[in-house]
């Protein structure tokens, strides 16, 4: 459990203490000046299940209780005629015998003399009652506030289905060939004809975070196909899904299968839905126990193609320019936003995040340099976190390489061959 | 049909403070009883929605919260039902 839900449970328990306290309290004091039995009736009130002791209570208390005598402020009840501490007259009298009137009288039981209608009004006037009037405003308010506070926690929780989703697309068999687990599986799929085949590896869980590994195998492709990812929320109750769509188009494909890698990162396990043109399909699925990767050639190429078709001429293109960004590294600390200095030369990007770059290193600073690379007119990077800053300017990028970093946007080899150096 | 109305032959209802007050007391009772009725309704509500939101990180707990949201509507119903038959002569409208 998150500390945020944790935290939420608590003011929400919290709240619900509240209220059989608050009610406690004032039933034990009212009760009390009622000459009640207090201890009893607060129990009532308090363990009554959803406030029917309080009800019960506010009905059958005396109507009397809670009076004090008008001269000394000693506490009466409606039943005195005369306060026992000062003697003063708590109830008008009969004009005819001088017998104790009470107010809803209108003859006087001993002698019969009609009440006159300034006789029939208590001597001892009742103070109102402003501890009920706060309570009754509470026991509406609390509920609503946590009603509030809830349904805003079931809504961030449908909100918050964090995840990270990777995929390399467009791999070959070959690209598996040092991997007996993944060659053997595609043999055995292969030899159970067309179809669509996953191979699962669920990474150990660090914390929270849940990671997954899915090789999706199509066999049986009679034309080419596109493939996306993305991840969904089933309800609250079925957790995350892993969307992964395919889109066939109408021309021929050199390759009879499709094999594509996706790695989920959520802090639950998701349920793989694979779409084929719109519809729902069935897939046959594999646990592998070993981790799923390819050839680090292969990644260095893959990862090398996908920056390449990434690269801009111009730098004032901004949504090419973070569409770059994403396909790097860098978006791994977080939110961020640029700024482009593009009004005279030479022309740089700032990077903002919010976050500290106490991580940065040299795969970061890699980045910076691809960056350089893949923008044709940039000059320089700063990348600015919350403790600090890290640039890099053209020269100083060539100088690092020993050849001119805008190389890179040349063709896709140069920066092939630098990813796999760096791996 | 005889449209006039003759005041001077029928007394009005004497109005006297202690039946005005006793029935000012009386209305009282019933805009909070009514009122706490709300808030038990808004209670069970909260109960409900906090068994959903505790299921999203714990069954158990929330598995308890929905006992307890049973238990609290059975002896509410009970109560109710007890309250209305034994007492009802209490709350004379």
């Amino acid at each position: 459990m998150s500390l945020y839900a944790s935290w939420m449970i608590l003011v929400v328990m919290g709240l619900f203490l509240i209220l059989p306290v608050m009610i406690g309290v004032y039933v034990y004091r009212d009760s009390e000046s009622r000459g009640m039995n207090a201890p009893l009736w607060t129990l009532i009130a308090v363990l009554g299940p959803a406030f029917v002791g309080l009800i019960i209570y506010l009905i059958v208390r005396s109507e009397g209780g809670s009076l004090k005598c008008p001269q000394c402020q000693y506490p009466v009840t409606d039943k005195y005629a005369l306060c026992p501490n000062c003697g003063a007259s708590l109830k008008h009298r009969c004009r005819g015998c001088g017998n104790p009137l009470e107010p809803s009288w209108r003859q006087c039981p001993s002698c019969g003399l009609s009440v006159p209608d300034d006789q029939r009004s208590p001597v001892v006037e009742r103070p109102a009652d402003r501890g009920l009037g706060k309570i009754l405003i509470a026991v509406i308010l609390i509920p609503l506030l946590i009603m509030g506070l809830l349904v805003g926690g079931l809504v961030t929780f449908r909100s918050s289905i964090s995840s990270s989703v990777g995929s390399v697309d467009g791999m070959r068999i070959e690209d598996y060939a040092d991997m007996p687990v993944v060659s053997g599986w595609l043999k055995e799929s292969d030899q159970l004809g067309d179809g669509i085949y996953v191979l699962e590896y669920e990474y150990p869980r660090e914390g929270d975070w849940a990671k997954v590994s899915y090789l999706i195998y199509r066999k049986g492709l009679t034309s080419m196909t596109n493939v996306s990812v993305g991840s969904s929320s089933l309800g609250l109750f079925k957790g995350p899904a892993l969307d992964v769509t395919y889109n066939d188009f109408e021309s021929p494909s050199e390759l009879d299968y499709h094999l594509y890698q996706v790695d989920y990162s959520a802090d639950k396990v998701p349920r793989l839905v694979i779409q084929v043109n719109g519809q729902e399909a069935s897939y046959r699925q594999t646990i592998s126990a070993e981790p799923l990767s390819f050839s680090e050639a292969s990644m260095g190429s893959h990862e090398a193609s996908n920056l390449y078709e990434a690269r801009t001429p111009y730098l004032g293109n901004a949504s090419a320019v973070v569409n770059l960004i994403d396909r790097t590294g860098l978006p791994r600390f977080g939110p961020y936003t640029i700024e482009l200095q593009t009004k005279e030369e030479p022309f740089g990007l700032r990077i903002f995040f919010e976050a500290s770059l106490e991580t940065f290193g040299q795969q970061d600073r890699a980045y910076a340099i691809i960056l350089l690379g893949l923008i044709e007119n940039l000059s320089y990077v700063e990348i600015i976190g919350s403790d600090g800053t890290q640039s890099i300017t053209i020269q100083e990028a060539s100088e690092e390489l020993g050849y001119d970093v805008k190389e890179f946007g040349q063709s896709p080899g140069k920066l092939a061959e630098y990813l796999k150096s760096l791996y | 049909m005889k449209l006039n109305f003759e005041f001077d032959s029928f007394e009005p209802p004497v109005l006297r403070e202690q039946d005005l007050r006793e029935i000012l007391e009386k209305r009282q009772l019933i805009k909070r009883a009514l009122m706490l009725t709300l808030a038990s309704a808004l209670i069970h509500i909260c109960l409900a929605l906090l068994a959903l939101y505790l299921s999203l990180h714990s069954l158990p707990a929330a598995l308890v919260c929905l006992f307890f949201l049973g238990v609290s509507l059975l002896n509410s119903g009970i109560a109710a039902v007890l309250f209305t038959r034994k007492m009802m002569n209490v709350i004379p409208y």
